[in-house]
């Protein structure tokens, strides 16, 4: 009983020390690239993370931008003009308006998780030594770029259900008069 | 004995028991209890300095799975990202989630929306271009021509 209560008291102490670690690994990327591509690669990838890291700041400052942006349209409008709809009894139009808030909601969940991939992808590039592995730093660039790819569709997608929401509001005004 | 009045002769045994001289039978309190009174303070700081670590490391384990650690600009070589940030100064912009609906209140709406929507179409929407090699400078590298190549 002792030995087990010991055995317990280290194990939450050492937590912390594995858990870390085994979330901040990120996915192994490779390509295949010739020779003439890697050559190009070892030679320009230092420059190149460096202009990675430089566009990995300005996304974050978009992600939180437009993360704001969105949340505060949901949070401050939708979900209060949804409810007045429905409490006013217009139903037709209340669940129009429902309907393309929780898409919205969907879309805007799907957009920070392609973000939180996107990211990584960006900070793996950057860890990996792009001069001795090239074909792995290429990978993650690749990666990247399909992941941002997403997050554009992602904003487009957004981008149309604002749209629609603003359209179910004139269908809700012409129901009110 | 009811369920209850069992559980309460429980807990007010479990709070009586540091007061009492009597020896726990958990085997870490009584641990502590030996160490603490050989080392006495220096025994008092290191568990402070123990339990901080363990509250640090926790809360750094949750920081980063979290993914907090992605969006706070505090972090150090962010310097450039914290000036883009758009703090929001339209705190009066609230659409109320009380009361009735009527033409005016929908072009109030309306006119909020608008407004909102507009300050969205300022930022970046990820464009795919600024990852193309090119951009990013994977590129052959040229070589400047010498002065005897124009001769």
């Amino acid at each position: 009983m002792v030995t087990m209560n010991k055995r317990v008291v280290i194990g939450i102490l050492l937590l912390p020390l594995f858990v870390v670690p085994i979330f901040a690994t990120t996915t192994h990327a490779e390509s295949d690239l010739t020779p003439e591509k890697q050559a190009i690669i070892v030679e320009s990838c230092v420059g190149a993370q460096t202009v990675l890291q430089r566009i990995q700041h300005n996304d974050a400052a978009t992600r939180v931008n437009r993360g704001q942006g969105y949340e505060t349209l949901v949070s401050r409008l939708m979900t209060p003009l949804n409810s007045r709809a429905t409490s006013g009894g217009y139903n037709n139009s209340a669940s129009l308006l429902v309907d393309t808030t929780k898409r919205y909601q969907q879309a805007l969940e799907n957009f920070k998780d392609h973000y939180k991939q996107y990211d990584n992808s960006i900070s793996a590039a950057l860890k990996v030594k792009c001069k001795t592995d090239p074909t792995r730093f290429y990978g993650y660039v690749e990666e990247a770029r399909k992941q941002r790819q997403s997050l554009a569709a992602d904003v487009s997608n957004l981008s149309g259900l604002i749209t629609e929401y603003r359209g179910n509001v004139v269908k809700l005004r012409s129901e009110v008069q | 004995m009811s369920i209850f009045s069992h559980k309460k002769t429980t807990i007010v045994h479990k709070l009586k028991q540091p007061f009492s001289r009597k020896k726990s039978d958990s085997w870490i309190v009584r641990k502590v209890d030996v160490l603490a009174s050989r080392w006495g303070l220096p025994f008092g700081i290191g568990l402070a300095i123990i339990t901080a670590l363990l509250l640090t490391s926790i809360s750094m384990t949750l920081y980063f799975i979290s993914d907090t650690a992605k969006l706070d600009l505090s972090r150090p070589g962010y310097e450039s990202a914290r000036q883009q940030i758009k703090h929001d100064d339209s705190d009066n912009d609230n659409f109320s989630s009380n009361g009735a609906l009527d033409g005016k209140v929908i072009k109030d709406f309306s006119t909020m929306y608008d407004k909102r929507v507009k300050s969205l179409g300022q930022y970046d929407s990820f464009n795919q271009n600024i990852l193309d090699d090119s951009q990013i400078g994977i590129v052959e590298q040229q070589i400047a021509p010498n002065d005897g190549a124009n001769e």
